[in-house]
């Protein structure tokens, strides 16, 4: 969706709404998400997680609700951020869930090499994590 | 299972902090998907309509909404737009919008 489809999206959210009720936006911030693999001896950074349009929606989703405050239908109230972490059990785990679910994910081969390198030997619980900063934010319906 | 999905539950605190008390609340979730998010609060709202296009994910929701959450949620396959050409103004005290932006 442009950031034009979505503020027609937030101004529909709006007339769903009773006066005065509240919008919470939940969407990822456009820093690449962290991959970790966590070993016994700790977690170790093994890249980033890339997009092919670069996280181009997630900043588009921000100026929507940007352009949606600045023409008065919503007021922005609070702004938050969180840490989202996926675990994945294994290289190949990781792989299968973005080919479902993230269809622009890019795993580098470099990435994936240190990932599996540091998979390599006898299991002992290790995972990979992907690491995600999602911004959060609060809005009141304005009238 | 091979994939969790935020097990720190960092994603419902964050959700709690802002939205505040849920109950008696009627809830909007755009984008619900499987029910991931809306099965950790539903049972704090008064009622909840779940949205999302994609059919085989909503069928994955409507399999795994915990019983007790069943007569409190409501599930669409539509779209956002679908949704609102209804006769549904001004009927919502909460939206939640996932991901979906």
């Amino acid at each position: 969706m442009q950031t034009e489809g979505m503020v027609h999206a937030l101004h529909t959210i709006h007339d769903l709404l009773k006066p005065g009720g509240v919008l919470i936006d939940i969407h990822p911030g456009a820093d690449r998400p962290e991959i970790h693999v966590c070993t016994p001896s700790g977690a170790q950074f093994a890249g980033y997680l890339e997009e092919s349009d670069d996280f181009a929606e997630y900043r588009q989703a921000q100026a929507a609700l940007d352009q949606a405050v600045g023409a008065g239908v919503f007021s922005a109230q609070h702004r938050g951020r969180f840490a989202f972490v996926m675990h994945a059990l294994s290289p190949q785990a990781l792989r299968d869930y973005l080919s479902e679910n993230w269809h622009d994910a890019v795993l580098r081969p470099d990435v994936v090499g240190k990932i599996e390198a540091l998979f390599a030997g006898p299991p002992a619980g290790e995972e990979v994590t992907v690491t995600e900063k999602v911004n959060i934010a609060r809005l009141r319906r304005r009238a | 299972m091979d994939v969790r999905l935020d097990p720190e539950e960092n994603e419902i605190h964050a959700l709690r902090t802002l939205a505040g008390p849920l109950t008696g609340k009627r809830v909007l979730e755009i984008g619900c998907g499987d029910g991931r998010l809306t099965w950790r609060y539903a049972s704090e709202a008064a009622a909840v309509v779940g949205l999302d296009p994609d059919a085989d994910k909503l069928q994955h929701a409507r399999e795994d909404c915990p019983a007790s959450l069943r007569e409190r949620v409501e599930l669409h396959d539509l779209g956002l737009e679908e949704f609102a050409a209804g006769f549904h103004t001004d009927r919502f005290d909460l939206a939640i919008l996932a991901w979906s932006l």
